[in-house]
């Protein structure tokens, strides 16, 4: 925090020099260079074994640059050359992660995973595999591999036990790598934040009850619950979108940093339980560690020490026996050699493997697999003309109620009061054409009391129709009865009460 | 020098991120190319009121059918427990699936290829439980099959159509009796190339992006 505290009277060139070159230990770099990679071989191992039909020519690629037209623009591998590219990606994701050769391991990983998410625009480039191929970028420009590291190590900072010690020399570099992994994680908050405005339907929350109800993700039971609260969700709506506006602006410092990180957190979280993300809210929390500074550091590192004198009493076990271990002599190899060895010994495993799932079964005792037959009646079924919408399908709910906020109902009743004034509120799947909506009212021996038709226009999703019981409908039982090109689309049961006349003392 | 290279560096990758968001915010250039997927984020979006899913189904010269996607030896379920080509909104790799399961298989020979959305109303995705806190009626629901393209077995495409949603969505504007006498009026004489790619893809994102095809935006995805 205090490196964004320049002196009060410093003009705005060396405010500028001074956040993006202030000297400082890359420790924000270096925890994202650490945790990114292990995130990024969660969904990169998942897809191990179908690389050869994902992402070579060998299977159904589905390049990104043909969805923007621009076919040919990379090529597509051979089979076992994926598998070899894609296992010599996973080395360097893993040699990423420990910092082993970091800079080398970093480019070619953001070669590598660039490439390979491209290639397949349907089963994994999304918007988070863009991030981390930002994030790789950056950190392949900047000196993450300082500390942390099996590099730092080999250099001998293994000596520098425990980080913010005063008397300890760490390596320090220019901050402008961590400032850009800031920006960029603003700017993408910004950028969906646009996205969101040029979507006035968001706001209005029928697009986020769908995104609820889109089993699109893993499984979200608490936004498939949050549909029977839509008044919430555009609530939720709102205040994403401001956080998502001021995020770039105010984390920089103080109670700004606080706030948006915590805020960001949280919405993050929230995305996993209402829509069932789970990769995408770690690539992003993962950004949130180049917002960790020396200061931040230094606070951790006063709480560990604390600890460790705590524990001192403690027989140390695990120290003996590493400080004991050392590589046989006949064993050591240059790291280069070393590395190059693993590299090879990834990829020579990862094809023989590959080559021995034999991923389409080609090489099976009984030969190839044979298609699989599907009923005629249900093909049949599919291959006739389209059937034209079933009335009720043009419909997502009605619901009555009396008290409106963002839109929905937040009170849903079946009994009311004479003098009351009951909202129905119809909830229509788009598209549909301009329709004729009736929400009549019906007695108890379905029997019409009262007839309320509107016109609901095609670009509507939700209409309105407002009763007024006034003391001439009777006490009793009562149907809404909401209708559709003459057709009944669905009931609802209400009670009517009297309504409760107070004696006038005369 | 190293500074320079540095200050080049920062002003670089500000400029970029900088020209993806005035892209993005003014509608310019951000198809243009690959590369502005790396720089707009257009996350969110728009989600339509239904749900689909696609059969790729072969027809052999036996007059049988066959599952074409998934292949015999699966699928990957990349963001969930939703196979893989169910994320092809527009059908842009449909021929690739067949081909693939084809190219690895034995079978007899194709007659056709069939690639055909399933579709139903989102409301009838939620569960039981909730269905019937939500609900009186229980539920009716109804499948909308449409055949999206037909292919010959080597990936030409014979016939094709708009999904599903967007003949609702034409299908809602052309019931309007002014509109369809105006069309009959006004059809031009010389017809325009439908195979035309430019103009195609104008026609489609008009109407889909105002009636929220899903998804609008770019997935998040996991």
């Amino acid at each position: 925090m205090a490196t964004l505290t320049p002196t009060k009277n410093a003009s705005l060139p060396s405010q500028i020099r001074e956040f993006f070159y202030k000297e400082e230990v890359p420790y924000g770099p270096a925890l994202v260079r650490i945790v990114m990679p292990l995130v990024l071989l969660v969904p990169t191992l998942q897809r191990w074994p179908f690389v050869r039909e994902l992402y070579s020519a060998d299977g159904s690629p589905a390049p990104l640059w043909e969805t923007f037209g621009h076919p040919g623009m990379l090529p597509e591998l051979p089979g076992s050359v994926a598998v070899a590219a894609y296992c010599a990606m996973i080395f360097f994701l893993i040699a990423s992660s420990v910092g082993w050769f970091t800079r080398l391991s970093l480019v070619a990983s953001l070669v590598l995973y660039t490439f390979f998410t491209m290639t397949d625009a349907l089963g994994t480039v999304t918007k988070y595999t863009v991030i981390a191929s930002h994030v790789l970028l950056l950190l392949s420009l900047s000196r993450c591999g300082a500390i942390w590291s099996v590099d730092a190590w080999l250099a001998g900072i293994r000596r520098n036990s425990w980080p913010g010690e005063p008397s300890v020399n760490w390596p320090q570099s220019a901050i402008w790598p961590r400032r850009l992994l800031q920006i960029l994680i603003g700017v993408t908050y910004l950028g969906a934040a646009i996205t969101k405005m040029h979507t006035p339907a968001f706001f209005g929350g029928d697009q986020l009850i769908f995104w609820m109800l889109s089993n699109w993700n893993f499984s979200n039971p608490v936004g498939e619950y949050l549909t029977l609260l839509p008044t919430l969700l555009v609530l939720f709506a709102y205040i994403a979108i401001i956080w998502e506006v001021l995020f770039l602006f105010l984390c920089w410092r103080g109670w700004g940093r606080v706030a948006m990180l915590s805020l960001g957190v949280t919405f993050h979280l929230m995305t996993t339980l209402i829509l069932g993300l789970y990769i995408f809210p770690m690539v992003t929390i993962t950004v949130y560690l180049s917002f960790v500074n020396e200061q931040d550091v230094a606070r951790f590192a006063r709480l560990g020490r604390r600890l460790r004198r705590r524990l001192r009493s403690a027989k140390p076990v695990a120290a003996p026996i590493v400080s004991r271990f050392r590589v046989p002599e006949w064993a050591r190899l240059p790291a280069p050699a070393a590395f190059g060895l693993g590299l090879l010994g990834v990829i020579a495993l990862g094809v023989q493997v590959e080559y021995l799932s034999d991923p389409y079964g080609l090489r099976r005792s009984e030969g190839p697999y044979a298609l699989q037959e599907i009923d005629s009646d249900l093909v049949r079924e599919m291959l006739k003309p389209a059937d034209a919408l079933r009335e009720q399908d043009k419909f997502y709910a009605m619901d009555i109620g009396t008290t409106q906020v963002g839109g929905f109902l937040v009170d849903h009743r079946r009994e009311f009061t004479q003098g009351e004034r009951a909202i129905v509120e119809i909830s229509l799947n788009t598209p549909h054409e301009d329709l004729w909506v009736e929400c009549n009212l019906h007695d108890a021996e379905n029997r019409t009391v009262d007839r309320v038709g509107q016109v609901v226009p095609r670009e509507f999703s939700r209409a309105y129709a407002n009763y007024t019981f006034t003391t001439a409908i009777e006490p009793g039982e009562y149907y809404i009865v909401l209708k559709s090109s003459g057709q009944e689309i669905t009931r609802r049961k209400l009670v009517l009460h009297p309504v409760r006349v107070s004696a006038v003392a005369n | 020098m190293k500074r320079w290279l540095s200050t080049l560096a920062i002003g670089c990758y500000l400029s970029a991120l900088a020209f993806g968001i005035f892209s993005h915010s003014m509608y310019y250039k951000n198809t243009s190319h690959p590369a502005m997927y790396y720089i707009v984020w257009d996350m969110f979006c728009g989600w339509s009121a239904h749900d689909s899913r696609l059969h790729v189904i072969g027809e052999g010269e036996s007059g049988k059918f066959y599952q074409l996607a998934p292949g015999p030896w699966g699928e990957l379920e990349p963001f969930g427990d939703l196979g893989r080509r169910h994320y092809d909104t527009f059908l842009q790799f449909g021929h690739r699936y067949a081909q693939s399961t084809l190219a690895h298989t034995q079978h007899e020979p194709m007659r056709q290829i069939y690639m055909v959305e399933e579709c139903w109303p989102k409301k009838f995705n939620m569960p039981e439980w909730l269905w019937n806190q939500r609900y009186d009626e229980p539920k009716d629901i109804k499948k909308y099959y449409h055949v999206y393209r037909v292919a010959a077995p080597d990936g030409t495409t014979l016939q094709s159509q708009p999904s599903w949603h967007t003949v609702q969505a034409l299908a809602s504007v052309s019931k309007n009796p002014r509109l369809q006498a105006d069309v009959k009026r006004n059809q031009p004489f010389y017809a325009l190339d439908p195979r035309n790619n430019s103009y195609r893809s104008i026609a489609l994102e008009g109407v889909e992006n105002r009636v929220g095809q899903s998804p609008e935006g770019s997935p998040l995805a996991n």
